[in-house]
């Protein structure tokens, strides 16, 4: 019992990559969807209730869709934290680009920016607070969604090990299984709550 | 302005858009039915599954389950919050812990609770309770220190006594937010609840979708996947208007 921290390590290992993956792609597509339905007013308006409506459904049954479209390795996790965790990216950056005062697209028309300008050097500058927190909880939720993934049913990673020795009954490795995953969720929380502090600072100043 | 005729137009276009072209991508034998059932494919299967026993009985533990997570933890947790507020010390002492409690990913202890609870109701129920109760507790306390002291004290000038001041004062200008905390713990209560069906239990909705998960029976859990869905988006909408209802009196800030 004593000498199974190199399977734990891999599991570990494993965990992490699908979490890395998990985030870079739900911050990716979540910010692009975003900036575009943000950017156009009508589109704007029309699908926040849409979504905010969508953001009521419990995401997490789709689980063993997932697990039947994308099999039972490490793309499904990836998948099932990407669909847990996109929602809150692009509610928060449309609720973003919603709350720039509209001076400041005036002031960029009126010096004949090109849209992509107006994107990149004023509305998301402007937006980055409410931006920033949906990365935070997006990224959040994603990283709940692969270790809860990885519990339901995988291969390999901490979750499946929490559920392998939770079926054995063997409490001790369920335990070290759970405080691996609560430490990356930790510590993911206070990096991304630093990260989103600094961008604070950076929007004000 | 964007005139509301024209988000319900786009709205409904885009929905029936969407639906649309699936429907003409199963038709048209472009996807693959067994993993994707076209949207006609999944509302007949909705039907028939309605009428199934075993899925009415699924429904009926898996409500049932929710209601009482919902009727036990989320008052309990709105009261305490009130309590924490109104007492001296209590905010500064018990908020971290709460915070705490609403930071931590509830789901990875699932096999706690299962070690401890066993995989009956009384697990499922506490589970779903739990991943509400700090998320209201928390809501409950920012509504109570968001009543402005001035109507409080004009309250008391006119000589209301406590039970007055709270009834006249204190609830009705708590209520939108609370409402709005109650409508964000019944998500969480469903999802908390959905989650430890799905992981370990013997009956409820969420182990018939893990049932049909491993048979690949894809259309019944498509079907299934939409009726919950359906459920708590109409629950999501019920209380919403509930929240506007009683918060008319109120500045609303996201312009729906």
């Amino acid at each position: 019992a004593q000498a199974d921290g190199g399977q734990f390590l891999a599991a570990f290992w494993v965990t992490v990559m699908e979490m890395v993956w998990t985030v870079g792609i739900t911050w990716l597509c979540g910010l692009v969807i975003g900036l575009m339905m943000g950017s156009i007013p009508i589109l704007r308006e029309s699908f926040t209730p849409l979504l905010d409506a969508a953001f009521a459904i419990p995401w997490v049954v789709l689980y063993p869709l997932v697990v039947s479209w994308f099999g039972l390795d490490s793309p499904s996790k990836v998948a099932y934290g990407v669909i847990l965790g996109i929602l809150p990216v692009i509610l928060n950056t449309m609720s973003g680009m919603k709350s720039i005062d509209s001076r400041y697209l005036l002031l960029a028309r009126s010096l004949s920016a090109s849209r992509l300008d107006t994107l990149v050097k004023i509305a998301v500058p402007l937006a980055l607070p409410s931006i920033v927190s949906g990365l935070r909880i997006g990224a959040g939720l994603s990283i709940i969604g692969v270790i809860v993934g990885e519990m339901f049913t995988s291969t390999r990673g901490i979750g499946y090990l929490i559920s392998y020795y939770r079926t054995l009954l063997d409490t001790g490795h369920v335990f070290l299984g759970m405080f691996l995953a609560l430490m990356v969720a930790c510590l993911s929380n206070l990096g991304l709550s630093y990260m989103e502090k600094k961008f604070k600072r950076y929007a004000n100043g | 302005m964007v005139k509301p005729f024209t988000k319900r137009l786009i709205q409904c276009g885009t929905m029936c858009g969407f639906l649309f072209i699936w429907q003409c991508g199963a038709a048209l034998g472009l996807i693959n039915p067994d993993i994707l059932p076209s949207p006609w494919t999944i509302l007949q299967t909705l039907l028939v599954i309605i009428q199934d026993p075993d899925v009415q009985a699924g429904m009926a533990a898996t409500g049932l389950e929710i209601l009482i997570a919902v009727v036990v933890t989320l008052p309990l947790a709105i009261l305490l919050g009130m309590a924490v507020v109104a007492s001296r010390h209590g905010e500064r002492s018990v908020a971290p812990y709460i915070q705490l409690g609403n930071a931590v990913p509830k789901s990875i202890f699932l096999p706690v609770f299962i070690f401890l609870f066993g995989i009956g109701l009384v697990q499922k129920v506490i589970v779903g309770g739990l991943h509400g109760f700090f998320t209201v507790m928390l809501n409950a306390m920012g509504a109570s220190k968001s009543v402005p002291d001035a109507l409080v004290t004009t309250a008391r000038f006119y000589g209301a006594n406590k039970f007055q001041i709270f009834t006249r004062v204190y609830f009705p200008c708590m209520l939108p937010v609370l409402l709005q905390g109650i409508r964000l713990g019944v998500v969480l209560c469903v999802t908390g609840v959905l989650v430890a069906e799905m992981y370990v239990s013997r009956m409820g909705i969420g182990n018939l979708l893990n049932l049909w998960g491993t048979t690949s029976k894809v259309p019944q859990l498509m079907a299934g996947i939409t009726l919950i869905g359906l459920f708590t988006v109409v629950l999501n909408e019920l209380i919403r208007c509930l929240e506007h209802r009683f918060g008319a009196w109120r500045q609303s800030m996201s312009g729906r």
